[in-house]
């Protein structure tokens, strides 16, 4: 059993779709409702909780899943985890860290800005979502190579 | 299939003891301590250097006494991130410096989600941000010798700066010592 924990370089927590997709929060074959999506509590898409690590179950193999999302500091972030590993003298083959590689686009990073203004939520719920439609094949292949052991390590 | 979960439930717990072992490998009462600041070249150098006792306490060192650190000054941006150790201090504890640009929120939430996830208790490490302690004349040397590679010009000033603000950060020092002898469960992040 492994801890996994995606990272992605955005302000919206991709990393965090890629974990509810790996845990089986979110569907892994076909486009997510936008009832599944906003009733996800684990990944507050809402929020902006850059740099927070989530929790979001465990997979079927009883792998722990993560997720991680800092927009601009993709390298600074990775050392800061390898360090951490170093220092504590945590073995690496209990743990994955895996760079899902992808940025915000134009939709999602509407929506971001317009989950600060609370009477915008229906806006800005429907720009998240047509983000997030337009990234989820690609989150989902990252996602079943992962499951296979495939993926590319960062 | 009930096996299987069984098996799944000892893997887990034996996982978890392993885990626990790796942070108490050391003795548990002795914290890591991460001076972290924008560039981790300067100020959080100075703070750890002092911590170690390679600095004196009780008077403003000479430039060459800070240029002997072989951290000081050094640290380059493709280095950001990883955490340096620096030697353990008279009690025990490791001492260490990180830098982590303008985004000392992004270390301190992954360095504790981290810790989270491997059920490292808050007790066992300290986070002190020493950015407050930094003076313009730290910030003008830092940004010459390492952003723009003018180290000739650029030391000088930002050991200057750092003579300036030598007492600001032998005071937090003090304060982190103090609060290590008291081991105070609360203090894992210091601001």
């Amino acid at each position: 059993m492994k801890k996994i924990l995606y990272f992605s370089n955005s302000k919206f927590p991709l990393a965090g779709l890629a974990g509810a997709i790996h845990a089986g929060s979110l569907p892994l074959g076909r486009e997510p409702e936008a009832s599944e999506i906003w009733g996800l509590q684990s990944l507050n898409i809402e929020r902006c909780d850059e740099g927070k690590i989530l929790s979001l179950g465990s997979d079927e193999r009883g792998n722990e899943i993560y997720a991680l999302s800092v927009k601009g500091e993709r390298g600074m972030t990775h050392r800061l985890v390898e360090s951490f590993l170093e220092i504590y003298g945590i073995p690496e083959d209990g743990f994955r860290l895996v760079d899902t590689g992808m940025k915000d686009n134009l939709y999602m990073l509407a929506g971001r800005a317009l989950f600060c203004f609370r009477f915008l939520l229906p806006v800005a719920r429907f720009f998240a979502y047509a983000g997030i439609k337009k990234s989820y094949a690609g989150l989902s292949r990252l996602v079943s190579d992962v499951r296979c052991g495939t993926a590319n390590l960062p | 299939m009930r096996a299987k979960r069984q098996t799944d439930i000892i893997l887990a717990a034996v996982e978890k003891a392993v885990l626990t072992r790796v942070w108490q490998k050391g003795d548990p009462s002795m914290k890591k301590v991460i001076y972290h600041c924008y560039g981790g070249t300067h100020s959080s150098v100075t703070a750890a250097a002092v911590h170690l006792s390679l600095l004196p306490a009780d008077r403003i060192p000479d430039r060459g006494m800070f240029w002997k650190i072989s951290l000081f000054d050094r640290q380059e941006t493709y280095q950001h991130g990883h955490i340096f150790f620096m030697g353990t201090d008279e009690a025990g504890h490791e001492v260490y410096v990180a830098a982590r640009r303008s985004r000392p929120d992004v270390l301190e939430r992954v360095f504790t989600g981290l810790a989270d996830i491997f059920n490292i208790p808050g007790y066992t490490y300290m986070l002190v941000n020493v950015m407050h302690k930094v003076n313009l004349t730290m910030r003008f040397g830092g940004f010459l010798s390492r952003r723009w590679g003018f180290t000739g010009i650029g030391r000088p000033i930002v050991t200057l700066g750092t003579q300036n603000a030598y007492f600001r950060v032998v005071e937090l020092v003090e304060d982190v010592k103090r609060r290590l002898r008291e081991h105070d469960e609360k203090n894992t992040v210091l601001q």
